[in-house]
């Protein structure tokens, strides 16, 4: 069902209002390969094969060839593993929210915990989404956050 | 002798202001209303019947009757949209104050408590808080143990204390003065479902008894987002969104499998999201969905189905609703319970030629000339009875299908197979769903996808989708997002 983890995630600094930045190597673990419509291992291999070549100039798809096994998929699964102790190391509170938003700031993921621990989220983003924000905040406001880019 | 008479007629004069007291103890309902603005002046004095008087005397009984405390119930009424729906609304309280005067004297109560709270950013404001929030849900049906509570036949939801500790027969105005919180909706989830926008939340004032009553029935609490309790203890669920808690996927047939159709993917355009709540452990114990029809290119009927995969030894109940574009209570014959075991195959849109039609005809949001008809809209919410590990439910975006009335078919996303046992697609070996130039009959796009016009190829009005297509999908990521504008139908239903 899921893909293997496989790729470090890339971190960015990154510096939004009163937002504190804080930056952790090891946070996050990142995985974005294979579709959202579950593309096996194999389609993923086959897609080395060469493109297949257009019958015509029209852009109709009625005149067309597709690629063979090519799945379709206008969205990409990703996987996402935070430590959150890592995370909130700085942080005071006593509650702590985990929120993971795309660049459209619409909300993939919000957790409130009390407890600190390694979560491990998947989403399924559009393939022409090329970064998320991952944001955690607690119970007391300002200058009490961490916001990391997480890029695709 | 003529002492104890005095006291013996004091008692029998305080019993029976005791029981008049007691006896005026029902709930009801205010005249006054939290308005759209997300601001209500109450008049505590001014029930919303008419022909009801309240006195002073009789809201110090409902203080005395709730421990010294004045039990306000709000009945949530927020416009169902994005991760608000009708099963879970909720806003959040500013500030409230409740003011009472006693002669020339104002005095001015300002703690106040709910069940539930939640960390927002207000509009405007440079950090987060804590506010107290109130959850409900719509078109629900609340049973009062008191027959001439308000609460009967109603759909108030949370409960909001005051402590006043003064006693109020000599008031002589009662003032609830509450505003909402105008969240920064602009970041999504959280903000985005605590905010207010439908307004006129009615208001009652409670009995102990229905206090308790709506206390214990935590309507809306379960599909509601980063909810703590009132000592500020995480509650409920962690939620992943798919495709997010503010968009959609929108997933569009051709209905004519086996048969090739004409690539204008609009017979039938459905969107869709889901939401996967799970608790502490990481184990999922709740899905919910919503979604609306949006477009229907068709003269065939179509049973539209939400399947998700679960291990066989799942157990749980589901729940599905239909409603009318807009409204918030479900159609008729709806809310639909089902039980689930193994996977969920929910059909959340039934027969839809008969519920989804523009005039006399079948075809809807497909022509140019059409003005958009919105659609209907769906829920579902399903309640696991034990937890079950992420990893061992289907992954995103499951597995969305139709069931075509006339061919008998059913038509999945590519990879995926038949489930019917009803469906025709095993029996005549019909189980891969790729045509043969290797393009599928169902495709599923981000909800800035806009459907062609009726018989018009995708590919013409998406130029750049055949670039896409030709490099399996390395290049032109984007390219929903460079349309034809003429060939295609903008239906904009996020508005709906």
């Amino acid at each position: 069902m899921y893909p293997e983890w496989c790729a470090l995630s890339r971190y960015s600094k990154v510096s939004q209002g009163s937002l504190r930045v804080v930056m952790a190597a090891s946070v996050l673990l990142l995985t974005a390969c294979g579709g959202g419509g579950g593309e096996s291992g194999a389609a993923a291999t086959r897609h080395a094969e060469a493109p297949t070549e257009l019958s015509t100039n029209s852009r109709a798809l009625a005149d067309h060839q597709a690629p063979a096994a090519f799945g379709f998929d206008n969205f990409r699964q990703v996987s996402l593993q935070v430590d959150l102790a890592e995370l909130t190391r700085d942080l005071v509170g006593s509650v702590f929210v985990v929120k993971v938003s795309d660049s459209q700031l619409n909300t993939l993921y919000l957790s409130g915990f009390a407890l600190r621990d390694q979560v491990a989220i998947e989403f399924s983003v559009p393939r022409a989404e090329h970064r998320l924000w991952l944001e955690v905040y607690s119970d007391v406001g300002q200058q009490n956050s961490v916001l990391q880019e997480i890029s695709l | 002798m003529n002492r104890r008479y005095s006291h013996a007629l004091f008692i029998v004069l305080l019993m029976t202001v005791c029981a008049s007291v007691k006896a005026q103890v029902v709930s009801f309902g205010f005249a006054d209303t939290i308005k759209s603005n997300g601001r209500g002046l109450i008049n505590l004095l001014k029930p919303a019947d008419q022909s009801r008087v309240i006195t002073a005397a009789q809201l110090e009984a409902f203080r005395q009757n709730n421990e010294g405390a004045l039990v306000f119930a709000v009945d949530v009424n927020e416009a169902a949209s994005g991760s608000e729906k009708a099963e879970t609304q909720g806003v959040a309280i500013d500030s409230l104050t409740l003011r009472v005067t006693f002669g020339s004297e104002i005095v001015e109560y300002t703690e106040y408590a709910t069940q539930t709270q939640s960390i927002l950013l207000k509009a405007g404001a440079p950090a987060r808080s804590v506010y107290a929030t109130l959850l409900g849900e719509a078109g629900s049906n609340r049973v009062s143990v008191d027959a001439e509570s308000v609460i009967n036949n109603s759909s108030f939801d949370a409960t909001l204390r005051v402590p006043v500790d003064r006693d109020l027969i000599q008031a002589s105005s009662i003032i609830l003065d509450i505003r909402l919180l105008q969240t920064d909706t602009t970041l999504g989830d959280p903000e985005a479902f605590y905010d207010f926008s439908n307004g006129f939340e009615s208001v009652a004032l409670l009995s102990a008894a229905d206090a308790a009553y709506l206390d214990e029935l935590q309507a809306g609490h379960a599909g509601a987002p980063l909810v703590l309790l009132d000592d500020g203890a995480p509650s409920g669920l962690s939620w992943l969104y798919y495709p997010s808690a503010q968009s959609y996927f929108l997933v569009s047939y051709e209905d004519l499998f086996p048969q090739r159709g004409d690539y204008d993917f609009n017979d039938l355009v459905v969107a869709y999201q889901v939401a996967v709540g799970v608790g502490e452990s990481g184990a999922v114990r709740r899905i919910q969905g919503t979604g609306f029809l949006l477009a229907r290119g068709a003269a065939y009927n179509h049973d539209w189905h939400l399947r998700i995969p679960l291990p066989d030894h799942a157990s749980g109940r589901a729940s599905l609703s239909l409603f009318a574009p807009g409204a918030e209570t479900p159609l008729p014959g709806y809310p639909r319970n089902v039980e689930v075991a193994g996977d969920i195959d929910l059909t959340l849109a039934e027969s839809i030629l008969n519920i989804f039609f523009d005039g006399g005809s079948t075809y809807v949001n497909t022509f140019a000339e059409q003005a958009v008809v919105p659609g209907p809209r769906f829920e579902f919410a399903v309640d696991l009875d034990s937890p079950i590990a992420r990893n061992a439910i289907g992954a995103a975006p499951f597995d969305p299908y139709i069931y075509v009335y006339e061919t008998g078919y059913e038509v999945h996303l590519v990879d995926q197979k038949p489930v019917l046992s009803y469906s025709s697609n095993s029996a005549n070996g019909h189980t891969e769903f790729r045509d043969a130039q290797g393009f599928p009959f169902a495709m599923l796009f981000p909800d800035d996808w806009q459907p062609p016009l009726a018989a018009i190829d995708i590919g013409l009005a998406y130029p750049n989708f055949l670039d896409f297509i030709q490099s399996r999908g390395a290049t032109a990521m984007d390219w929903y997002r460079q349309p034809q504008a003429e060939r295609i139908k903008q239906i904009g239903f996020k508005q709906w």
